[in-house]
């Protein structure tokens, strides 16, 4: 499921009326084949509606949202709940990053007696 | 192309049930700009959500119903039966597609041992032999031009009795029972009607025609030999919205031209949502 798929589903959830397919145009700019392609898609699962250009969640759909989007968001796990204060901005994908040694954790990386360095990356 | 909420809705709601056009985004949307006004628009979108462009799904069921017919209600059998292709010059055509394709269908129902022949003029021979049950088969009945011709031809040129039926895969609904009335025993599949004079009626249907005739007005009149005027509203205005393109199969030229002919009037080379394969086109 691409980001779009989950905002787009998102969307729906949180409009119990439904919403018309020109809204999602309004908001993200989607072309009509874009979108039709979404309908048929998640029409064929079994997770919308769509009648007289308006988009509904079924109860299937609603119970999809809130299984595999909503409360993956409200995880309990440790990387998914890090507190404000220690957000930074996301990395782009390939930008040079050079971490600072003695902040990673020792999990990661571990310093040998002779003081090499031992990384998971092996030679290959 | 698009202006305002109506014509995102038109060409969402177009895409979702004709799902085909997704990948063919480009053409469409030349088309579109081809029609230039509202009413043209209007007419294209219209014959659009109508049309009848085969899935495998769909063929496989029809191929199923005309052997269902061959086998269980023709009142032939498999001894005294030919199943005759209609293709009658060099050019490989859709018949021959269908006869190949049908013969699986047929030999699950129990005949496997019916005679098949793939060209017309080649059938007599079988025929004067003694396969006196003869069935024509093609993909689609439009006009009924050719089928008349190879009807009268057979009954000219074979002595003694024998039967004739005919079997199609789709066609023209008007035509069929036309077809039906002047004797011919026929079975389609799948009958369509008219996709102009078939779904408007009084004053909209002059105005449907008319735009329909100005449209054809921007195309080429003529291509190679080809003239535009034999195949205006499809060939013997047959009217046909329907193609076997996504089985493999081509575009009759039953159909309107406006979706398959290749060049406009300034013989400018089109990107059409369907392509006719024919000699000279």
């Amino acid at each position: 499921m691409t980001r779009f798929e989950r905002k787009f589903l998102i969307d729906l959830y949180e409009s119990s009326a439904g919403l018309y397919a020109f809204t999602f145009f309004s908001r993200y700019k989607i072309r009509p084949d874009e979108l039709a392609l979404l309908i048929n898609k998640y029409y064929s699962k079994g997770l919308i509606n769509y009648h007289e250009d308006k988009l509904l969640l079924t109860e299937n759909g609603r119970n999809f949202v809130v299984k595999k989007i909503v409360s993956f968001k409200k995880s309990s796990g440790n990387f998914s709940n890090i507190p404000e204060e220690f957000m930074v901005p996301r990395m782009e994908i390939n930008l040079p990053y050079l971490p600072n040694i003695t902040d990673v954790s020792q999990e990661i990386l571990k310093i040998t007696e002779e003081g090499d360095l031992e990384t998971s990356i092996k030679e290959v | 192309m698009i202006k305002g909420k109506d014509d995102y809705h038109r060409l969402t709601n177009l895409y979702v049930k004709q799902d085909w056009l997704l990948s063919k985004r480009d053409e469409l949307t030349e088309l579109i700009n081809f029609c230039g006004d509202k009413e043209s628009k209007d007419l294209i979108f219209s014959m659009l959500e109508r049309f009848q462009y085969l899935k495998p799904d769909t063929y496989n069921y029809l191929l199923n119903e005309v052997s269902d017919y061959i086998v269980n209600y023709s009142g032939f059998v498999q001894e005294n039966a030919l199943l005759l292709s209609i293709t009658a010059d060099k050019e490989t055509d859709s018949s021959q597609k269908i006869l190949y394709e049908i013969r699986q269908y047929i030999n699950k129902r129990g005949w496997n041992s019916l005679e098949t022949v793939n060209f017309f003029t080649d059938g007599l021979r079988v025929i004067r032999k003694g396969k006196r049950q003869v069935l024509l088969i093609d993909e689609f009945v439009g006009s009924g031009k050719t089928l008349r011709n190879r009807v009268n031809y057979l009954r000219k040129n074979i002595e003694g009795d024998f039967s004739i039926k005919c079997c199609f895969i789709a066609g023209i609904k008007n035509e069929v029972e036309k077809l039906r009335h002047e004797g011919i025993d026929i079975f389609c599949a799948m009958e369509l009607i008219k996709g102009v004079s078939g779904y408007f009626v009084g004053q909209e249907l002059v105005k449907a025609e008319n735009i329909m005739l100005d449209l054809e007005l921007k195309l080429a009149q003529k291509i190679n030999d080809k003239e535009l005027f034999t195949y205006s509203f499809g060939y013997g205005s047959a009217e046909a919205l329907y193609s076997l393109e996504g089985c493999n199969g081509n575009t009759p030229n039953s159909v309107f031209p406006i979706f398959w002919w290749a060049f406009d009037r300034n013989d400018k080379v089109r990107r059409t949502l369907l392509t006719r394969i024919e000699n000279g086109l």
